[in-house]
């Protein structure tokens, strides 16, 4: 089987995860930051060492701005619902998944006034028309880092300034990017960066953070309870990253995700270039099958790690089930980002998404491309 | 007597040690110390005469002690 669903989740993962998280399971297996046993105190520094390394691979100096969550869908939703307050306004893009949209039109219903900057028809958004919109009174500027159905890279420095210039904060949907792509928050400004840790950082699925920048006075948590800490006090702790991680942690996963950093760490680069060139591939190999309509950037522009496609009329999940045949693992459907399909015309029928990740070999693209090619000419006139 | 350090948050303490432990000083990350029920899980040993040293390092690296606890070990 060729599997090119890495923009949902990766697969496989480096070994060293799986070991990472058997070990922690079998020779840690302690709650970390509950007491303070051996194991325990083991736990607790495996959970740092990972926190320490999504610090040092997003430029944040203090890991205590770094909590974890399950996934970038509980990060963003931490970050939206602990900032925005009735009255705030936030400014978005209309190409943003239902990680961002769900949450934001829950809080426009408690008071919240949403603006909704358009981006172009190929997903790439213009900073000036972000710039326009974002102006006294804007509270959080909050929008993907790239869409997971047209993959154009979002550029975030100069709307980062613009909305800090308004007095407003940042947040960023990396769930397409990190690892991907370098990212610096300090360097680039964002007060809030959430991401999964299971797609292009490489670890099991259940992971995810937000980092919470120094600008970000104060945060609400999503969910209270115990922290370890202050545990005479009736309140939340105000310290991070206890304020935001109620609960026992999953030190299985944040181990294997740590697993995964060390590899990144030492083969960032290759895994960079290998996917840049696989997307590539797929992009060139696509764009020359008749009735094949590629969503997103033009050929030769900087897209993250994914490809989506139409074919003629064909409904997208039938086309991504006779590739399941084909020995292709691929994605149909509207990808939980309906609105980015609705800018791309494809909010009927959706789209077939092909994302390659570190591991993906150039015969598994052209496999890929020659099933695409094989079913093209059966189902189109 | 011991010096133990005590921070805010199990991370803190953790930093702490990373920190401390990159510049030579032999510490550990153990229970908390006496008086600290509630307050947080663990604490920084320190090696004997490293107190100062300790401190000035962490003030730079800008890790917030919570507490000093001179202790007979």
């Amino acid at each position: 089987m060729v599997y090119l669903d890495n923009a949902a989740t990766s697969y496989p993962k480096p070994p060293a995860v799986l070991d990472a998280m058997r070990a922690a399971i079998e020779r840690i297996g302690a709650s970390p930051g509950r007491g303070g046993h051996r194991q325990a105190i083991e736990a607790g520094r495996a959970v740092f060492r990972c926190r320490a390394a999504v610090a040092d691979l997003i430029g944040a100096s203090e890991p205590e701005r770094v909590a974890f969550t399950k996934n970038a869908t509980e990060a963003i939703n931490t970050a939206l619902c602990g900032v925005l307050r009735p009255g705030d306004r936030v400014v978005t893009t209309d190409i943003e998944h239902n990680a961002m949209w769900r949450p934001l039109c829950r809080l426009a219903r408690t008071g919240v006034e949403v603006d909704v900057v358009p981006a172009e028809p190929d997903g790439t958004v213009d900073p000036e028309r972000m710039l326009r919109a974002i102006g006294e009174g804007t509270r959080l500027v909050a929008l993907t880092h790239a869409s997971n159905v047209l993959g154009a890279l979002v550029d975030v420095r100069p709307i980062a300034a613009a909305a800090h210039a308004a007095g407003a904060l940042v947040l960023l949907d990396a769930a397409q990017t990190l690892g991907e792509r370098p990212l610096d928050v300090e360097g680039l400004e964002i007060d809030l960066l959430a991401a999964p840790g299971h797609k292009g950082l490489l670890g099991p699925q259940g992971t995810g953070f937000l980092y919470v920048g120094p600008r970000v006075d104060a945060i609400e948590p999503l969910t209270f309870g115990g922290t370890g800490s202050r545990s005479e006090e009736e309140q939340q702790p105000d310290v991070l990253p206890d304020r935001l991680e109620s609960g026992t942690l999953n030190l299985p996963g944040i181990a294997g995700l740590s697993a995964a950093l060390s590899y990144l760490a030492e083969h960032g680069d290759a895994v960079r270039a290998s996917v840049r060139q696989r997307t590539a591939e797929l992009v060139t190999g696509l764009s020359e099958i008749a009735g094949v309509r590629l969503l997103g950037p033009r050929e030769g522009a900087v897209r993250a790690g994914l490809v989506a496609f139409t074919l003629g009329q064909t409904d997208s999940e039938e086309v991504a089930a006779a590739l399941d045949q084909r020995g292709v693992a691929c994605r149909g459907g509207l990808h939980c980002a309906p609105q980015a399909h609705r800018k791309a015309g494809t909010l009927d029928r959706g789209a077939v998404r092909l994302s390659p990740g570190p591991f993906t070999s150039a015969e598994d693209v052209e496999t890929a491309i020659r099933a695409v090619d094989a079913l093209a000419r059966e189902v189109l006139p | 007597m011991t010096d133990y350090l005590t921070f805010s948050s199990n991370s803190l303490a953790f930093r702490a040690e990373q920190a401390l432990l990159a510049a030579g000083m032999a510490v550990a990350v153990v229970p908390r110390p006496p008086g600290m029920v509630g307050r947080c899980a663990l604490a920084l040993k320190l090696p004997p005469g490293c107190l100062e040293g300790a401190q000035r390092l962490l003030a730079a690296r800008r890790i917030p002690i919570l507490k000093i606890h001179a202790l007979t070990a």
